[in-house]
């Protein structure tokens, strides 16, 4: 019996707790073939339930629920229980995950927002009845899970696989038969920038009419907010690399593709008829293990969008011919958020300048640590440095550390500041570093321009392509802490003039960065690329 | 048990009753043994994954792992060589896809793609810079690579030398014949591929003894050739006309 569960069903199953649900009186439908279907039902632990081939005449009054099933599925031993209890607790259609596939690698999980293709679902006698009565066959399985989606009034999803289609999974598994079909495609669903940026699509597409699928690897702690977002979540291991599943996206009327690792996709879908967008989040140290895995011409279908100037100019350093607009994500506006005060009395109350992010050598904190070394003292007296970030390189741990010992009245380190400190830093400095050597669009930067901040970027940032120097932030060229420490000084000496370019920074946010732009630009291009040609 | 009906109706309420009572308590009983199967169930399967984690460490599951050795100067050894995590092969697709990001400086890298004979597929290597050469393999059509021999390896070479922290991909697919060689079939297959690579000595030695006996009688031809002029330039006729050939050559050049 175990031997036939799928690998995720089997670490589901060891976490799983016993409900007591004996005493709910069950049917399960099943008019087709049923013989694995049988046999998995030989070891539930529920245990009062009858299979059966038709309703009439077997469904008395004491039923409390059937679970309807349009085609043969092995389950796990614990399906009737979660059914059943939730039937208990109120709900009147229930559904659960499934996997797919012999060994059953692929994974379905649905969300409550999005439920197309049902092929088994628990239904309460009310909304059976229900079914029943609007039902134009008799006791057609098909119609009557149809009927079941439409009317349900308590829907509850398991978040559990507990079936298994040895199959493989199709388009009808996740897509209605006349919705509009959208596949987001990413290469990993962690809770990193970009599975968590592409969150964000996923209303803009639905506010659009799509039915939205979202194709990754394995859950890594992103899974559930496209779950939350609306979207249904297919997973299996080798997505990226395998053409398996590559199918869902043909038969969908939009693919967005996320990052520059989807690139044996896109090349797949170069050409076809759906159209693709391809949304680049990558910094140059993306592209040397992927660059020859990228189409070397795109077709009409592909069009390509990235997150600002750096991030273009990482895809054209190997393929200067594409054509790339760019879609920046929006960040929400915290300025209209409430949030408890960072305490910053330990900067002594001088200008505070701030730089967050991982010490990592493309991160550049060196660079940072190396230009207000170079500042003349009188000039670096005068404010205050504060630099959050975790130790990612021991070399550069030890360049931040080194100069909070060298300096411990005006230059400060924290690892880690929360959410709500983060913000409330962001409203109480005067100016935000970014020394990144490489970095598409650091957050941080944006959080500042929600407050009003201005910025000193490194041009090897995504933000140095918005800014107009000494407007609304500064950018420094070449990583060269002399051109940082001369820029820093200016900054430091010049206080009023940072104050007085809150107005413009906040502008250059609403513009580029509100969920507002972001928005617009997503629908537009979603828009263009969908609309038949004239 | 009582199975008659009584037609009193307060003793048929009682008789409700009791059953209504023996069926929750027939209840209760599956209830505790479900529990219980849970429980075991569960302690089957942690047993099931602790026992394959453990098979996983000595069994065959490096076997379809790329390896990639780097000889800093002390030649090819398992001190310097990067491995990859199991995820990498996909045994459905057979597609491995890693990524390696060399230590230390290299003067040569070697390529495992596994520990058994295989046949290996679109083999490629993000790095443009970087070729690859089969130094057991046999290349087929298509871009494919067959080797028999349980040790497959290929040699990558760089133009620009291998530096410390040099990163690229490898991505092919990757076949393991594994026990179909010692099986009929496979051995059949070897045994025909035998013949044929005797067969492809055989014409190469006739060509190799063809061309040594073409390459002798060249010699010869050159050593006869050699005698021949360097007796002429020797002669007494030779050394008379030389006045005349220097006289040729001013008023050639003048003209």
């Amino acid at each position: 019996m175990y031997s036939s569960y799928s690998s995720l069903q089997r670490k589901q199953l060891t976490t799983q707790t016993y409900t007591d649900t004996q005493s709910t009186y069950l049917l399960v439908y099943a008019p087709r073939r049923r013989s694995a279907l049988a046999r998995a039902l030989e070891n539930q632990l529920h245990r009062k339930f009858r299979l059966v081939d038709r309703l009439e005449g077997e469904l008395t009054d004491s039923v409390e629920g059937v679970l309807l099933v349009s085609e043969d599925v092995e389950c796990t031993s614990t399906t009737l229980t979660y059914f059943a209890a939730a039937l208990r607790e109120g709900a009147d259609l229930v559904v659960c995950d499934a996997v797919f596939g012999f060994e059953g690698s692929t994974a379905l999980y649905l969300s409550t927002q999005h439920l197309p293709g049902m092929r088994c679902a628990m239904v309460s006698r009310t909304l059976l009845d229900r079914c029943r009565a609007e039902a134009r066959g008799k006791d057609n399985i098909n119609e009557l899970l149809h009927l079941a989606n439409r009317l349900a009034e308590h829907c509850c999803r398991v978040p559990q696989a507990l079936l298994h289609f040895r199959r493989e999974l199709c388009a009808g598994d996740v897509f209605s038969a006349a919705g509009k079909r959208a596949v987001v495609m990413t290469h990993e669903l962690t809770m990193t920038g970009a599975p968590i940026v592409l969150v964000s699509a996923i209303p803009v597409l639905r506010q659009l009419g799509y039915e939205v699928v979202v194709l990754g690897p394995s859950d890594e702690g992103s899974l559930p907010l496209f779950l939350d977002a609306g979207a249904a979540v297919v997973t299996r291991r080798d997505c990226v690399t395998s053409s398996s599943l590559w199918e869902l996206a043909t038969s969908a009327d939009f693919v967005l593709a996320n990052t520059v690792v989807e690139a044996p996709a896109v090349d797949t879908l170069n050409g076809a008829f759906v159209p693709v967008l391809w949304w680049l989040h990558d910094a140059f140290a993306g592209y040397p293990f992927i660059s020859h895995k990228i189409p070397k011409t795109l077709e009409d279908n592909v069009r390509v969008c990235a997150v600002g100037s750096h991030a273009t100019a990482a895809m054209h350093s190997v393929r200067p011919q594409f054509a790339i607009d760019q879609l920046i994500y929006g960040l929400p506006d915290y300025a209209q958020e409430s949030f408890p005060p960072y305490d910053l009395r330990y900067a002594g109350g001088r200008p505070l300048f701030v730089s967050v992010g991982s010490l990592e050598v493309r991160k550049g904190p060196d660079i940072l640590c190396q230009a207000i070394r170079l500042l003349p003292p009188e000039v670096r007296e005068k404010a205050s440095f504060l630099i959050v970030g975790k130790n990612a390189d021991k070399d550069m741990m030890h360049a931040v550390e080194d100069l909070v010992e060298d300096f411990p009245q005006n230059v400060f380190y924290r690892k880690r500041l929360e959410r709500p400190e983060i913000k409330s830093l962001m409203q109480q400095c005067a100016c935000v570093v970014c020394a990144s050597r490489d970095d598409p669009m650091p957050t941080f930067v944006t959080e500042g321009l929600i407050f009003g901040k201005p910025a000193i970027v490194s041009e090897h940032t995504g933000t140095a392509g918005l800014v107009t120097e000494g407007v609304d932030g500064f950018v420094y060229r070449e990583d060269d802490p002399r051109q940082l420490a001369r820029v820093l000084e200016h900054a430091i000496l010049h206080p009023g003039q940072l104050a007085a370019m809150s107005a413009d920074c906040r502008r250059l946010y609403e513009k580029h960065y509100s969920n507002q732009a972001y928005v617009a630009t997503l629908t537009r291009l979603v828009e263009e690329m969908t609309q038949p040609k004239k | 048990m009582d199975h008659q009906v009584s037609q009193n109706p307060a003793a048929l309420c009682s008789r409700i009753e009791d059953l209504e009572q023996q069926l929750r308590l027939s209840d209760q009983g599956v209830s505790r043994l479900a529990e219980r199967c849970l429980a075991l169930e569960q302690q089957v399967l942690r047993s099931e994954e602790k026992l394959a984690a453990h098979s996983g460490c000595t069994e065959t599951g490096g076997l379809h792992l790329p390896q990639l050795f780097y000889d800093t100067g002390t030649g090819f050894s398992p001190r310097e060589c990067l491995t990859v995590p199991e995820e990498v092969y996909d045994e459905l697709s057979h597609e491995v896809s890693a990524v390696f990001e060399l230590p230390a400086d290299a003067r040569a890298l070697r390529l495992d793609p596994g520990e058994l004979a295989c046949c290996l597929t679109g083999l490629e290597i993000s790095d443009e810079r970087i070729r690859f050469r089969p130094v057991n393999g046999t290349p087929l059509r298509d871009g494919c690579l067959l080797f028999l021999d349980p040790d497959p390896n290929l040699l990558l070479e760089c133009p620009t030398g291998f530096s410390k922290g040099m990163k690229f991909a490898v991505t092919y697919q990757y076949y393991p014949l594994g026990n179909f060689l010692r099986e009929q079939p496979g051995k059949a297959l070897l045994e025909a591929l035998d013949v044929l690579k005797k067969q492809q000595q055989d014409i190469e030695r006739v060509y190799a003894e063809e061309l040594q006996s073409l390459r002798a009688q060249r010699e010869q031809d050159r050593l006869a050739y050699d005698a021949a002029l360097e007796s002429m330039t020797h002669s007494s006729s030779w050394r008379l006309t030389a006045p005349l050939r220097a006289l040729r050559s001013i008023f050639r050049g003048r003209g």
